[in-house]
């Protein structure tokens, strides 16, 4: 790649300066101080890698005299094609773009391979370079600018063996670093250790266990041997709390003993049960004596009562009667049945009898009352309701041939003609038969009246008709020229039909053939009033049926009642000859039923007098033996106890009975005493032998002895049950422990955990191990090539600066001493670069820089060379020479040589044959 | 058949044994590893009851460590009882996991139970309705490290009846597990037995299916995700008649089960094709082990442009968290304990070298074939690049994993920095 010109916008004191067609070979820019050569290397770095960074301290170049910060460079690969860069600084935005020789945008990776992989800090060190730069390259190591001019562009990806190194590094540091660093693998060591721990402490505690299981078997030794301790000393313990507590149950007894000799002995053991029963009687006794009394009263008043019943009952009466008499219940019930029934059998005869006269009286009030309709009844009888309703149909049917007779009549009239013979033939039959009709009547045969009548009237009718109708045919005849005469002739007919019909019916009621209107009226009030006549005979033959079946039903229930009534008085006769011959066989008579039980009740009163006399008697007596008694068992109870009475007064013998019983009752309850002593001597101490050895302790000691013992064995006992406490306490604790490990899963788990922490350890050791061998096969393979290739790098600088120098030194060799310095070789010596004059240092930094230009131009990509008046120090002779090197160097390459001196311009051109581009730079540009 | 039995050979039970390899597992899964060695006692007692076993033969590692075990002792004590209550017998013996100079909570055996000594093989005729069916011959460590050969010492005695030697021991000298009690299939058949029940190696295997039958019956719960405890965990039922017998029936007894699956990224576009075709797998897995809890570990391997995506940080914990999220969930639980990223990358080696000497990359590549072509520079090299990893407390807590295969991490540090190399892989 070589510079093909450029367009500086704004850098510093550079603004819109342009330079355009540069080729391979030297070009020389030459310019005045302050022209600005200094700040076209800055823009041509700024531009090729990035402007300055204000926080290095670099020099920014910002515009001193317009335009953006920034510019443009054309720069030419091998190929010929021509790429614009741009870059740009507004303030903190920076812009860079490239555009390819085709004219698209072109990336990061473009740029880079364009500049063969170079960054600037390599650019800065080899290829673009002032004065006071040059001699910053003092080793071939420095700045690692050897790594990077071997390395440089090795990679497929453009990148150099460097990077990978780096990279790889960088993956390999994420996994481990030296010491205690933060990475993969070291935390996970740190983790495996910590749980390393955790494992060996739950392992211990596991390990443990046998030792816990002896542990526990010790310590339930050790309590079972204590206790064995503790057993007699709680024993003599014990006892001494009961001699201390029973001392003075002890001393009560020793009281109650002498109490008791001092009472007197009984020999009858059964004589306190005796006494004391006698006197828990003695109230009884007292009871006994006011009973007496009492009784005695009583009997004497019931004897004075039996005295008076009997006087009640009067003369014949005695108390063996009295008690001979039988008046139970069941006389008594009977007795009041007798009279219940007597009572019963009188009510129902009475009843009968009123009952019997009332339906008497009620039987002649109904005769009266029959005999009153039958006198409202007529003798004769009207004719029945049906014929006079038939006669009522037929004149209403009367009624109405006449109406339409006088219809027809009317009609007729209008056509008026004479009668037929037929007619006047049917009329004299029709009257012939109503004229038979009437004499049928007449002579009693209605039904034969009724058939003449009806045949009259029918022949009167036909003749009517006959006579209209050929009346009607005359008459319509001339008029209608025969056509009308047949109808005329019918409607006559019709007529004189209907009139022999009127005329038949008519004379039924023997009314006249026509009857006129008021004769019709005068039918139909005579068939009303036959119809009235008809329904009032009707209702009092109704009511003459009625008022027979009720007085003949009444005279059937009088004629019972009077058999009922006869049945009643005779069983009231039979009930009271019952009665007395009941009363006979008591040998009574003359009382009714009531009187008879007034006579029980004061028998039985009587009888009650008796019986208070000879029960009072009995239990008097009864009750005098059981004093006696009484009296006769205190007499023996003090005779049994030594205490002869010889009183008859009952009082006397009670006190000397109480006297006794106090002092046998105080002997129990003295004896009772020492029984519940002797009881909670047997309690307390036992009924074995130790027992008789702490009564005799009992006997012998004393209550202050025994109770210091006790104090001194407390403390003992304290002192034991403390430790037995201390062992129960620490086999809970080991037992605890042991249970835990029991149920733990500890160990398993952690050593899972460990094995998970170990397997992953594993992983990223394996990855770490492929990560730094894979560096390592890079960085060896690297190495390797620094190692070739280097001897080349120094053959050339030797070459290079030996011409410089005319010989003087004659090679540049790698310092033995293997700080990857160089030293220089002339005939008699090997200097380090600071043994050199400053001239001739920089003549060999310059000529080194030239040999590694060269090699990278070989590996990679040839750069321009561009330097900032380097020559200014070399004497006129090694400028010379170096002007040659340079113009060789740039022969299939590019050197931009910046410098203010003419002589130089002169110098380049001169080697270079004139061939050399010379630009100048003015202040102005 | 007169006189046929059945009885159950089991070894290892590591009773509460800590998972190894199993790297931060939700509570969930840890607490169901926890369980799962006494779980899978506890269904052999089971086992043992449903089919009416005349005795139960427990080839030794009952426990993981004396130290460790008084949970699991508890345990194992009240399963014994269960079986002695039911009259079926246990035969015991002790292995270098669990030898007989550790401590023991046990103070008692219920009388079913004999636990054979150490000082010599002990031989306890077992009858069967009056009748003698069997001798169990055994003897257990007296201490963790018992490099006799104890096979030598048992020999055929003790009346009739089907003779087993029950013993925790590596036949063979199986490199999985270490040389205790060493002997020689010879060994075995020489001693007059008619069925060695052993303990010791956790793959189950039948070493000799008669005259004399050779058992290992692995042990009864995978412990990790290695090879050797991956796949169904149990017993073997052993069915006998006539003295002899007739054939063995393997009887999964474990409550979590390790499963390895082996996965082709080849095809994968990106990460989200390879996670569809990792849960796809996961499935069928879950439908092959029904019922079961799995542990998984997943196996990328093979060549596809995924391979770069996995070499990159974070992506496989990425894609795993995913699964995890997905399948941990269910009941039961499948929980992916790892993905190993055995993928290569996709770089064509060929052209590289092809470039020349003076190619970084191919030169990269040579530096890496040559200290793949010595082991011992391999290991040195990787030793050297990782020697962070033996300062101080790391070194510690690293000196207790298993090595890492030198030529692995080479094999897997070479494709990352080829990858990274020439992708700019980040």
């Amino acid at each position: 790649m070589i510079i093909d010109g450029w367009w500086v916008d704004g850098f510093g004191c550079l603004h819109d300066h342009e330079v355009a067609g540069l080729g391979t070979g030297v070009t020389v820019v030459v310019g005045a101080n302050e022209a600005g050569k200094s700040t076209l290397l800055g823009f041509l770095r700024a531009v090729l890698f990035g402007f300055a960074d204000r926080r290095t301290g670099e020099k920014l170049y910002e515009p001193l005299r317009g335009g953006r910060h920034g510019g443009r460079l054309r720069l030419r690969d091998g190929a010929g094609g021509v790429w614009t860069l741009e870059r740009f600084a507004d303030g903190a935005r920076k812009t860079v773009a490239l555009r390819a020789p085709d004219g698209r945008e072109a990336g990061d990776g473009e740029l880079r391979r364009l500049l063969g992989n170079v960054d600037a800090g390599l650019f800065k060190s080899v290829f673009a370079f002032s004065l006071s730069e040059l001699q910053d390259l003092r080793s071939l190591d420095d700045q690692g600018v050897r790594d990077r001019i071997f390395s440089a562009g090795v990679t497929g990806a453009g990148k150099s063996a460097r990077d990978v190194i780096k990279r790889l590094d960088q993956r390999a540091a994420e996994l481990l670093k030296q010491g205690r660093g933060q990475a993969v693998i070291n935390d996970l060591v740190r983790d495996i250790n910590a749980k390393r721990a955790e494992v060996s402490e739950a392992e211990r505690a596991a390990g443990g266990y046998g030792g816990l299981l002896k542990e526990e078997g010790a310590l339930d030794l050790q309590l079972h041997e204590l206790e064995s301790q503790t057993e007699p000393l709680e024993t003599r313990r014990r006892r001494l709390e009961a001699l201390v507590e029973m001392h003075p149950q002890w001393l009560k007894l020793r009281e109650l003993g002498a109490e008791l000799a001092a009472l007197p002995e009984v020999a009858d053991e059964s004589l306190p049960d005796r006494v004391a029963g006698l006197v828990e009687s003695l109230t009884g006794q007292r009871a006994r004596e006011e009973r007496i009394t009492v009784l005695a009263a009583d009997e004497a008043r019931a004897r004075d009562d039996l005295a008076v019943h009997l006087g009640r009952l009067g003369a014949g009466w005695t108390v063996e009667r009295v008690r001979a008499f039988d008046d139970s219940v069941a006389v008594r019930d009977e007795a009041r049945g007798w009279r219940e029934r007597l009572e019963a059998a009188e009510g129902e005869s009475d009843a009968a009898a009123r009952e019997r006269d009332a339906a008497a009286g009620r039987v002649a009030a109904l005769q009266h009352e029959r005999d009153g309709v039958a006198a409202e009844v007529p003798e004769q009888e009207p004719r029945p309701a049906d014929a006079i309703d038939a006669d009522a149909r037929r004149l209403s049917g009367l009624r109405s041939d006449v109406q339409d007779l006088q219809q027809q009549r009317l009609i007729e009239q209008s056509t008026r003609s004479p009668v037929a013979p037929g007619a006047r033939v049917g009329l004299v039959a029709a009257v012939l038969a109503g004229a038979g009709a009437a004499v049928a009547s007449a002579l009693g045969y209605g039904q034969l009246a009724v058939g003449l009548l009806v045949a009259a009237v029918l022949l009167g009718v036909v003749a009517a008709l006959g006579s209209a109708s050929r009346g009607g045919r005359a008459a319509r005849g001339p008029r209608a020229g025969g056509e009308g005469a047949p109808g005329a002739r019918s409607a006559s007919s019709a007529a004189d039909d209907l009139a022999v019909r009127v005329a038949a019916a008519a004379a039924t009621f023997g009314l006249p053939p026509v009857p006129a209107r008021a004769d019709l009226e005068g039918v139909q009030a005579g068939l009303d009033g036959e119809r009235r006549a008809r329904g009032e005979w009707d209702a009092a033959s109704a009511r003459l049926r009625d008022a027979e079946r009720r007085l003949s039903s009444e005279a059937a229930t009088a004629a019972r009642l009077v058999e009922a009534a006869t049945r009643a008085a005779a069983e009231r006769g039979s009930l009271s000859d019952g009665w007395d011959a009941q009363l006979a066989e008591r040998g009574l008579s003359e009382l009714s039923p009531a009187g008879f039980i007034d006579l029980v009740g004061v028998i039985g009163e009587a009888r009650a007098a008796d019986a208070v006399v000879r029960n009072a008697g009995r239990e008097l007596a009864g009750i005098e033996a059981e004093a006696r008694r009484w009296d006769e068992a205190a007499a023996d109870a003090l005779v049994s106890a030594g205490r002869a009475h010889v009183s008859h007064d009952r009082e006397t013998l009670r006190a000397a009975l109480l006297g006794l019983h106090g002092d046998l009752q105080r002997r129990l309850v003295v004896l009772a005493d020492i029984r519940r002593g002797e009881e909670s001597l047997t309690a307390r101490f036992g009924a074995d032998e130790t027992a008789a050895e702490s009564r005799a302790e009992l006997a012998s000691g004393t209550v202050v002895a025994w109770q210091e013992e006790e104090s001194r064995l407390a403390d003992q006992a304290a002192r034991v049950k403390e430790e037995r406490e201390a062992i129960l306490e620490e086999r809970a604790r080991v037992r605890q422990r042991r249970e835990e490990i029991e149920r733990s899963a500890d160990v398993a788990q952690l050593q899972n955990e460990l094995e998970s922490l170990r397997a992953e350890l594993a992983v990223r050791v394996r990855e770490y191990r492929e990560l730094v061998t894979a560096r390592e096969l890079v960085a060896g393979t690297l190495q390797t090539f620094v190692r070739e290739r280097q001897p080349a790098v120094l053959a050339r600088a030797s070459e290079a600066f030996a011409r410089v120098t005319d010989g003087r030194y004659t090679s540049v060799e790698q310092d033995e001493a293997g700080d990857e310095s160089v030293v220089v070789v002339s005939a008699d010596a090997r200097l380090t670069p600071e043994q050199l004059s400053r001239g001739t240092a920089e003549q060999l930094y310059l000529t080194i820089r030239l040999a590694l230009a060269h090699e990278f131009a070989r590996r990679s990509e040839p750069l321009p060379l561009v330097m900032d008046d380097c020559l200014v120090n070399f004497d006129p002779r090694r400028a010379a020479q170096v002007a040659r090197l340079l113009v060789e160097s740039a022969r299939d390459g590019q050197c931009l040589l910046f410098t203010c001196h003419p002589e130089t311009v002169e110098l380049v051109l001169e080697q270079s044959g004139g061939a050399a581009r010379v630009i100048e730079l003015t202040s102005s540009a | 058949m007169p006189h046929a039995f059945r009885f159950i050979h089991a070894a290892d039970l590591h009773l509460d044994t800590p998972f190894q390899g199993v790297a931060r597992p939700a509570p969930g899964v840890a607490r169901a590893l926890r369980e799962a060695s006494l779980e899978a006692w506890e269904r052999l007692v089971d086992l043992a009851l449903e089919r009416e076993v005349l005795f139960v033969l427990l080839a030794g590692d009952i426990h993981d460590g004396a130290e460790r075990g008084l949970r699991a002792q508890i345990r194992f004590l009240a399963g014994v009882r269960r079986l002695d209550e039911a009259g079926i017998r246990t035969f015991v013996v002790h292995g270098n996991h669990d030898p007989l100079d550790g401590w023991s909570a046990v103070t008692g055996w219920p009388a079913g139970v004999t636990v054979f000594g150490a000082q010599r093989v002990e031989s306890v005729p077992v009858e069967f309705h009056g009748v003698q069916v069997a001798v169990v011959h055994g003897i257990s460590y007296a201490r963790r490290e018992v490099r006799e050969n104890l096979a030598l010492r048992f020999s055929r005695a003790g009346g009739p009846g089907l003779h087993i030697g029950l013993l925790h021991a590596n036949v063979g000298s199986s490199a999985e597990h270490a040389a205790y009690a060493p002997c020689t299939l010879g060994d075995l058949a020489a001693s007059g037995m008619d069925y060695w029940a052993l303990g010791h190696i956790h793959r189950r295997q039948v070493l000799r299916d008669g005259a004399p039958w050779v058992v290992y019956p692995g042990d009864t719960q995978g412990r990790s995700p290695k090879p050797s405890e991956t796949g169904a965990k149990g017993c073997y039922l052993v069915s006998v008649a006539g003295g002899v017998v007739e054939g063995l029936e393997f009887c999964p007894l474990d409550a979590v089960r390790f499963v390895e699956h082996r996965c082709d990224v080849a095809g994968a576009a990106d990460v989200g094709a390879l996670h569809a075709r990792l849960a796809e797998a996961l499935d069928m897995l879950r439908g092959e082990h029904q019922g079961l809890a799995l542990l998984v570990r997943l196996v990328l391997e093979g060549r596809g442009p995924v391979a770069a995506d996995l070499a990159r940080d974070g992506v496989g914990d990425d894609l795993r968290a995913t699964l995890r999220e997905t399948f941990g969930v269910l009941e039961p639980f499948l929980w992916v304990e790892s993905i190993v990223n055995a993928t290569r990358s996709a770089l064509d080696r060929a052209a590289i070298r092809a470039r020349g000497a003076d190619d970084f990359t191919a030169g990269l590549l040579a530096y890496a074939d040559t200290l793949a072509a010595d082991p011992e520079a391999a290991q040195r090299f990787v030793a050297d690049s990782s020697r962070l990893l033996s300062v101080g407390q790391v070194e510690r807590a690293v000196r207790d994993l298993e090595d890492d295969d030198p030529g692995e991490v080479l094999a897997a540090a070479t494709d990352l920095a080829l990858d990274a190399v020439e992708k700019g892989a980040s």
